[in-house]
C-alpha cells in the first residue's frame, strides 16, 4: 500500500525528538490559548507565527497544526469550569459541560471532553490519510478556469456560511480581495493601489492583515473583559477519568459526530464552531430524552467536542490538497508555509511528501500527548485560566508586534498592522464577518492569475469558464452555496407565516 | 414583520460604505496604467470586476436594510453605552497611540528599549499604574523576546544603539 508507506515515512519523521518536542510544545500552547477567554487556534498561530520562520516547513507545519488541534482540547476547559468557551468552537461545551461541573461532576466533563476530542482527532486523522492523495490526484486535473472557478466556489460558500448575513460575507470577501491586489502586478509589472508609497509596491503582505485582525483585533474587543468581574475556576480535583455507565452512553455519540465533525470542517468557511453545534443538535435530536441537554448531559459534551476536534483536522484538507485554506486558522499557516516556499496545493504531496506526510502523522502523535496532557495534567493546566487578562492582553499584542517585524524588518508593516486592528475591531460592531475577508486575502492573488491565465488561454473569451464539465460542476456549487441560505430563508418563511396564522 | 421597528443595525451604514469604496476603488482602477504588452487593460480588468461585485453587494445591502435601524443603532449605542463600553474605547485609542509612537521609535531607540516603552505603556493601560511590577513584566518581556529571536532564532531585530548589543 502505498499510502501506508507513506504514513510509515511520515512517522518517522515526526518522532524524530525535536519534531515531538514542538509537537509536544504546540499542543500545550494551543490547549493554554484555547483555554484563554478571547484567545482562539487562530490568534494562538498568528502570534506563533515568527518563531517558525526559522523553522523547517515541516517543523513549522507540525508546530503550528498542534496549535491548532491543541486548541480545541483546551477550549472546552474553560466552557466547563467557568462557562466561558475559550473559543468558539467550545461554545457548545458551555452547554452541558458547566451544568456538570455544577452537578458537582467536573472531573467527569474534564476527562469527557478530552476523551472525545481525542477519538475525534484520532478518527479524522485515518480519514485524512485516506483522502488526501485521491483528492490531490484529482485536483492535479484543475487548469487555470477550473482553479478560478474552485476558489470561486470556495469563497462564496465562506461568504454564504459566514454568521450574519451573506451579502456581508460578500462583502467582507471583495474587500479581501480588493487588498490582495495592492502592490506591482506580476504579469506587467505596473503599480496598482500604492497611492504612491514605496513600500506598498510589494503589496500588503497577508500576514500582517491576518495578525492585525486576530491579534490586535481581538485584543481590542477583549478589552471590556479586563473591567468585568473574574471568574475563579474550581483547581482542586479528584481521579478525572469517567465511568464505564458514562462510556457506554458516549462512545455511538462520540463516533457519530466525528465524521460530522470531518466533513463540515473540510468544507471551506464552516469550521469547528457549525460543526459543534451541528453535532450538539444532531445528538439532541436522536436523544431518548433531549430535555436532559442543557442540564448536564454527559453526551451533550462528548458529541461537540469530537465534533469540533475533528472539523480541525478536516480543514486541513482543502487547505494541503487544493492550496485554498478553509478557516482562518489553515490560513495563516499556508501563509507561513508560503513565506518558507513551500505552495501548499495538488502538489504538495508529491514535491514535498515529507511535509505533508510528516504533518499528517505528528498528527496522530500529537492526539497521544495531548490526551495525556489534558487528562491527568488538567488539574495543573487550568491554573492557567487564573493569569490575569490584564497582564495577558498586553504580552499577545507584544508578540504580534514582533511577528510583524520578523515577517518584513521594516516597520511601515506596524502602521499596517494598527490599521487593521481598526479594522478588525469596526467590522465586528457593524457585524461583518471577518474570516471570509481572511481567505480572500490569501486566495486574491493567485485567484486574479488564474483569471488572466485562462482568459489569455481562451484568447480573451469567457467561454472557457464553461467549457469543461468540471468547470460546469464548480458553478453548479457556487450557485448551490449561493442559493442555499436563500432558499432555507424561503422554507423558513412560509412554514413562520403558517405558524403565525394558527397563532 | 412588525417588530421591524425595533431592528437596530449598521446595515445601510455598511451598504453605504461598501458602495463609496467600489466606486472609489473602481475609479482607481480604471485609472491603472495601461499595460504595454498583451491586452492593455489586463490590469485593471480583475480590479473593475471586484468593484462592480462590490458596489452590486453594497447596493442589495442598502436595499435590504433601512436608514432608520442604523440612526437607531447609533442612539442605542449612545444610550446604552456603559462605563464599561466607555473605558473599553479609551484603551483602544490609548493601545493605538502607544502602538503608533512604538512604531516611530523602534528602529531609533532599538527593540530592547523601545518594546520596554511600549509595554509598560501597554501594562499602565490595562492593568493601571502598578509601575513596579509592570515595569519587571516590561523588561522582562523585552528582554526575553530579544533574546529568543535574536540569539536562538538567528531573526534581526533593531540593535540597541550605542551598546550594539
Amino acid at each position: 500500500m502505498e499510502v501506508l508507506n507513506h504514513l510509515f515515512a511520515g512517522l518517522a519523521i515526526a518522532i524524530q525528538p525535536y519534531h515531538l518536542l514542538l509537537i509536544t510544545f504546540g499542543g500545550v500552547l494551543g490547549t493554554i490559548v484555547g483555554m484563554l477567554p478571547g484567545l482562539g487556534p487562530a490568534t494562538g498561530v498568528a502570534v506563533l507565527l515568527p518563531l517558525t520562520f526559522s523553522m523547517s516547513p515541516t517543523a513549522a507545519l507540525i508546530t503550528m497544526a498542534g496549535v491548532y488541534y491543541g486548541a480545541m482540547f483546551g477550549g472546552s476547559r474553560s466552557s466547563i469550569l467557568i462557562n466561558t468557551p475559550g473559543d468558539g468552537a467550545a461554545l457548545a461545551a458551555t452547554f452541558d459541560g458547566y451544568p456538570m461541573a455544577m452537578n458537582g461532576k467536573a472531573e467527569s466533563a474534564l476527562a469527557i471532553s478530552a476523551i472525545a476530542s481525542f477519538i475525534g482527532g484520532l478518527v479524522s486523522v485515518v480519514f485524512l490519510i485516506l483522502l488526501a492523495t485521491p483528492v490531490a490526484k484529482f485536483a492535479l486535473k484543475f487548469g487555470p478556469a477550473e482553479y478560478f472557478l474552485l476558489m470561486v466556489a470556495a469563497l462564496s460558500m465562506t461568504a454564504s456560511m459566514s454568521k450574519g448575513n451573506m451579502v456581508k460575507g460578500f462583502i467582507s470577501t471583495i474587500f479581501g480581495l480588493m487588498i490582495a491586489t495592492v502592490g506591482i502586478d506580476a504579469q506587467s509589472g505596473i503599480s496598482r493601489f500604492t497611492f504612491g508609497i514605496l513600500e506598498l509596491q510589494t503589496g500588503i503582505d497577508f500576514l500582517v492583515v491576518i495578525i492585525g485582525l486576530y491579534a490586535l483585533g481581538e485584543v481590542f474587543k477583549a478589552f471590556k473583559e479586563i473591567k468585568e468581574g473574574k471568574k475563579v475556576p474550581q483547581t482542586k480535583f479528584g481521579k478525572i477519568w469517567i465511568t464505564k455507565e458514562e462510556w457506554k452512553r458516549t462512545w455511538l455519540p462520540i463516533l457519530r459526530s466525528t465524521p460530522l465533525g470531518f466533513i463540515v470542517g473540510a468544507l471551506p468557511g464552516a469550521g469547528g464552531t457549525m460543526a459543534s453545534l451541528m453535532a450538539y443538535n444532531n445528538e439532541k435530536q436522536l436523544s431518548k430524552d433531549p430535555d436532559a441537554f442543557g442540564k448536564g448531559e454527559i453526551i451533550g459534551l462528548a458529541a461537540p467536542e469530537a465534533a469540533n476536534n475533528a472539523a480541525s483536522v478536516g480543514a486541513f484538507i482543502p487547505m494541503l490538497t487544493l492550496g485554498i485554506p478553509g478557516s482562518g486558522t489553515t490560513a495563516i499557516m499556508m501563509g507561513a508555509l508560503l513565506m518558507l516556499g513551500i505552495q501548499p496545493g495538488p502538489l504538495l504531496f508529491t514535491q514535498h511528501p515529507d511535509v505533508a506526510w510528516g504533518l499528517i502523522a505528528s498528527m496522530i502523535i500529537g492526539n497521544f500527548i495531548l490526551a495525556i496532557v489534558n487528562i491527568p495534567m488538567a488539574g495543573l493546566l487550568v491554573r492557567v485560566l487564573a493569569v490575569p487578562p490584564k497582564i495577558l492582553y498586553p504580552l499577545v499584542l507584544g508578540l504580534a508586534f514582533v511577528g510583524t517585524y520578523a515577517i518584513s524588518n521594516s516597520v511601515i508593516d506596524f502602521y499596517i498592522l494598527i490599521l487593521f486592528g481598526i479594522v478588525g475591531y469596526f467590522m465586528e460592531k457593524i457585524k461583518i464577518p471577518t474570516a471570509p475577508m481572511i481567505l480572500a486575502v490569501i486566495v486574491g492573488g493567485t485567484m486574479e492569475q488564474s483569471f488572466r491565465q485562462a482568459t489569455k488561454i481562451a484568447n480573451g473569451s469567457l467561454s472557457i469558464f464553461v467549457g469543461s464539465p468540471l468547470a460546469k460542476a464548480l458553478i453548479l456549487i457556487t450557485i448551490i452555496s449561493v442559493a442555499y441560505p436563500a432558499i432555507k430563508k424561503i422554507v423558513f418563511k412560509m412554514f413562520k407565516k403558517t405558524g403565525s396564522a394558527q397563532a | 414583520m412588525e417588530n421591524n421597528k425595533k431592528t437596530t443595525n449598521y446595515d445601510f451604514l455598511s451598504g453605504v460604505i461598501s458602495v463609496v469604496l467600489g466606486v472609489v476603488y473602481g475609479f482607481m482602477a480604471y485609472n491603472i496604467k495601461r499595460s504595454p504588452m498583451g491586452n492593455p487593460l489586463a490590469p485593471s480588468m480583475f480590479p473593475l470586476i471586484l468593484a462592480a461585485c462590490m458596489i452590486i453587494f453594497g447596493i442589495i445591502l442598502i436595499l435590504k436594510s433601512d436608514l432608520e435601524s442604523t440612526k437607531r443603532a447609533f442612539q442605542k449605542a449612545k444610550e446604552k453605552a456603559t462605563v464599561n463600553d466607555k473605558e473599553s474605547q479609551k484603551m483602544i485609542l490609548a493601545t493605538v497611540l502607544a502602538a503608533l509612537v512604538y512604531a516611530l521609535i523602534l528602529e531609533h531607540l532599538g527593540y530592547v528599549i523601545a518594546t520596554f516603552i511600549f509595554m509598560l505603556a501597554m501594562l499602565t493601560i490595562t492593568n493601571g499604574k502598578k509601575w513596579v511590577k509592570n515595569s519587571i513584566v516590561a523588561l522582562i518581556f523585552s528582554c526575553v523576546v530579544y533574546y529568543i529571536f535574536f540569539y536562538l532564532l538567528g531573526i534581526s531585530l533593531p540593535m540597541t544603539p550605542f551598546i550594539n548589543l
